[in-house]
């Protein structure tokens, strides 16, 4: 639901806290904000924000 | 049934080959099939052995191959979306840049199929927006992972007809055929969950086997990873489950990091290296099928499943596909209007969900078998995200 709602709404607030939600992510939580940066970065051309 | 129009968004896809096979089926009455694709130089190889394919079939159907989707749409019976925005190469930093903060890089679980849902449902919704005014009764059949995600995006953004589509369930069957030595027609999954995030128990002829099956994949090498991983015996047998091979890694995370950072490719990196191959037998004029090194890509049974799944929309008598749509009651711990990967029994436009898991004070069964409450769990919170 949130990945969803970040992709529609293109918000990188909402892209953290679907991230922080993910159970892959339990124990990396310290890792996430540089990799959303790392992919959004990647990826500009196609996501855009 | 009125011959189809079919539109392939992607269509420069090295799957389309193995679609083309499918529609030239006789099962299906097709008049026209437009590729569309944005990469002119996929466009013109896959399209030229698409060409040939349909030729030396005697052009039972019209191909039409575009860059632009407004004439594909028109008038089109069925949209099909099998798209990769940004191309293997995307999926490629998804993989590294995951893996290089030390987590799962893959192309639909976790970090790496949330960036190609953030490039993904935009593109989609788009061509869904396109379709209200160019084909508005058409079906949305959508490929493309993070096909859940997708197939939710549509559900709470979208509009018209739209099913997520995926191949894992009929090949999980027939690999449980092969396994019971049957015909896939005697086996039905009591399956449950998300894409590829799915559990089943195992019916042959009605009768419960997954027990059984379970000491099959234990005991047989060959039928293993029959479910797309080698889970430990332990816990297949603590499940009672048949799990998704994706499952892996969840149930065996850091082991799957660990192997992922230390493979010489990523899958992006390996398909990729397939897709060239691939891609130069399909500009060799002198070849009108699919070649076989095809296999070696992924998608076993793309075809089979999208053709029998376009047959039963329009004439169907009530078979059962496994699709990803809203749950109405399959995943009861979730609001019905959420998309679920659930059987359905498809019948010339009508799709009836057939419930597999029962609620009983609080605990959550497939016939007589209590699923786990981890289980529950962990569909709940990767719906949740």
């Amino acid at each position: 639901m949130l990945a969803v709602q970040a992709a529609v709404e293109r918000s990188r607030g909402v892209a953290r806290q679907a991230l922080a939600a993910h159970p892959l992510l339990d124990e990396h939580h310290e890792v996430i904000p540089a990799l959303l940066e790392d992919l959004l970065e990647a990826h500009r051309e196609y996501i855009g924000w | 049934m009125n011959p189809l129009k079919i539109a392939v968004i992607g269509g420069g896809s090295t799957y389309t080959p193995e679609l083309i096979e499918g529609l030239l089926a006789p099962e299906l009455a097709v008049r026209d099939v437009a590729l569309v694709d944005t990469d002119p130089r996929r466009l013109e190889i896959v399209g030229g052995l698409a060409a040939r394919m349909v030729a030396a079939a005697g052009e039972p159907f019209r191909l039409l191959l575009t860059g632009d989707r407004a004439p594909a749409l028109d008038g089109a019976d069925v949209v099909i979306t099998q798209l990769r925005v940004g191309g293997q190469a995307a999926r490629i930093l998804d993989e590294r840049i995951s893996l290089g903060h030390g987590v799962v890089g893959q192309e639909t679980t976790g970090p790496g199929g949330f960036a190609k849902a953030l490039r993904t449902i935009p593109v989609i919704l788009d061509i869904n927006r396109e379709m209200t005014e160019r084909c508005p009764d058409a079906w949305l059949i959508n490929f493309t992972n993070p096909s859940g995600l997708i197939t939710e995006a549509l559900q709470r953004h979208g509009r018209g007809k739209f099913i997520g589509l995926c191949n894992y369930p009929l090949t999980l069957k027939m690999n449980i055929a092969k396994a019971f030595e049957v015909d896939a027609s005697r086996i039905t999954l009591a399956y449950f969950g998300l894409n590829h995030l799915s559990w089943s128990r195992v019916l042959v002829d009605g009768a419960d086997r997954t027990d059984e099956l379970i000491e099959i994949m234990i005991a047989q090498p060959e039928h293993r990873e029959l479910s797309g991983f080698a889970f430990a015996p332990e816990r297949l047998r603590a499940l009672g489950l048949i799990p998704s091979g994706y499952l892996r890694y969840y149930y065996e995370t850091e082991r799957m990091v660990r192997e992922l950072c230390e493979a010489p490719q990523t899958r992006g990196e390996l398909v990729r290296d397939v897709e060239a191959r691939l891609l130069a037998q399909y500009a060799d004029a002198a070849i009108t099928a699919k070649p076989p090194e095809l296999q070696q890509r992924g998608g076993a049974w793309y075809s089979t499943a999208a053709v029998r799944l376009i047959r039963d929309l329009w004439q169907g008598e009530g078979r059962e596909h496994i699709l990803n749509v809203a749950n109405n009651g399959a995943l009861p711990f979730l609001p019905p209007g959420d998309i679920a990967e659930t059987p359905v029994l498809v019948n010339s436009e009508r799709l009836a969900v057939r419930p597999v898991l029962t609620e009983r004070n609080g605990e959550y069964y497939v016939g007589k078998h209590r699923v786990a409450d981890e289980v529950i769990a962990l569909i709940k919170r990767v719906k949740a995200y």
